[in-house]
């Protein structure tokens, strides 16, 4: 038998994503909305953010060691050497929060979603709709 | 008030790009502007300079807190090793006006690699 769900969308006319905060370890939200961040499926982990958000957030009080950190490369050779710290992905009105593992680095404005947090959900990519749904279970 | 005498030429390419770009109350405008960003330049070199520490303890200490504090988080900051806990929020008082410290779980590992996807591909 289906479960009885509920359904939260944002628009989403051009880019896909999610409606939401990011909360510190001391408990500052990055914003009092929630932002639409976009989901990029090729991304690994689970958050990208921007290097100023991470900085003004103060996420080097909670920093990962530089050798434990990840890196990347692009389709250049170029390798990014990412800036990590633990933080709570927050969407209001659904009592979702979740501890991923934030990553940034030099220069960076992207601000991304990733596949290490939407296998935690269930979304629908609403494309005639133009909109982003997260299919919530009713307790 | 601050009064400090610039050089000439400086000061007047300060003057004129700052009276392009703000108008009236330019020069106010403009000193504000270049204060906040030195100030975030040199708030960033503080951070590294602890880092750079911190990450050089981590190091150094990361065997023996390996063994001593499995699954444990661990706080590293101003150069020492601070304490261990289960959770990182028991671990959040500590060195409480340090810009960087280090904090991890020890024994849990992280992917090394990260696929970027599209849109940090071509970065």
């Amino acid at each position: 038998m289906a479960d009885d769900v509920r359904l939260i969308c944002w628009p989403t006319p051009d880019r896909l994503g999610l409606g939401i905060q990011i909360k510190t370890l001391a408990g500052q939200l990055h914003q009092k909305e929630p932002e639409l961040v976009q989901i990029d499926t090729g991304y690994s982990e689970a958050i990208l953010i921007p290097q100023t958000l991470f900085d003004t957030l103060n996420l080097a009080y909670w920093q990962l060691p530089d050798s434990v950190a990840a890196q990347g490369t692009t389709v250049t050779g170029q390798v990014i050497h990412f800036r990590e710290a633990p933080v709570d992905i927050v969407i209001p009105n659904s009592r979702i929060q979740q501890r991923v593992i934030a990553q940034t680095f030099t220069q960076n404005t992207r601000f991304l979603l990733g596949r290490s947090f939407l296998r935690h959900f269930k979304i629908i990519l609403d494309g005639p709709g133009g909109q982003t749904c997260l299919l919530l279970a009713i307790p | 008030m601050l009064i400090a005498e610039l050089p000439q030429t400086l000061q007047e390419e300060f003057e004129r790009t700052a009276h392009l770009l703000h108008g009236e109350d330019h020069i106010r405008q403009a000193l504000i502007e270049a204060i906040e960003l030195w100030l975030t330049q040199q708030h960033q070199k503080l951070i590294e300079a602890e880092a750079l520490i911190n990450n050089l303890v981590f190091e150094q200490v990361r065997n023996e807190l390996e063994k001593n504090y499995p699954n444990k988080w661990i706080v590293i900051a101003n150069g020492e090793f601070l304490g261990a806990a289960d959770t990182l929020e028991d671990l959040n008082h500590l060195a409480s006006t340090a810009r960087h410290r280090i904090a991890v779980q020890m024994g849990q590992t992280r992917p090394k690699e990260v696929e970027l996807g599209w849109q940090m591909m071509f970065a």
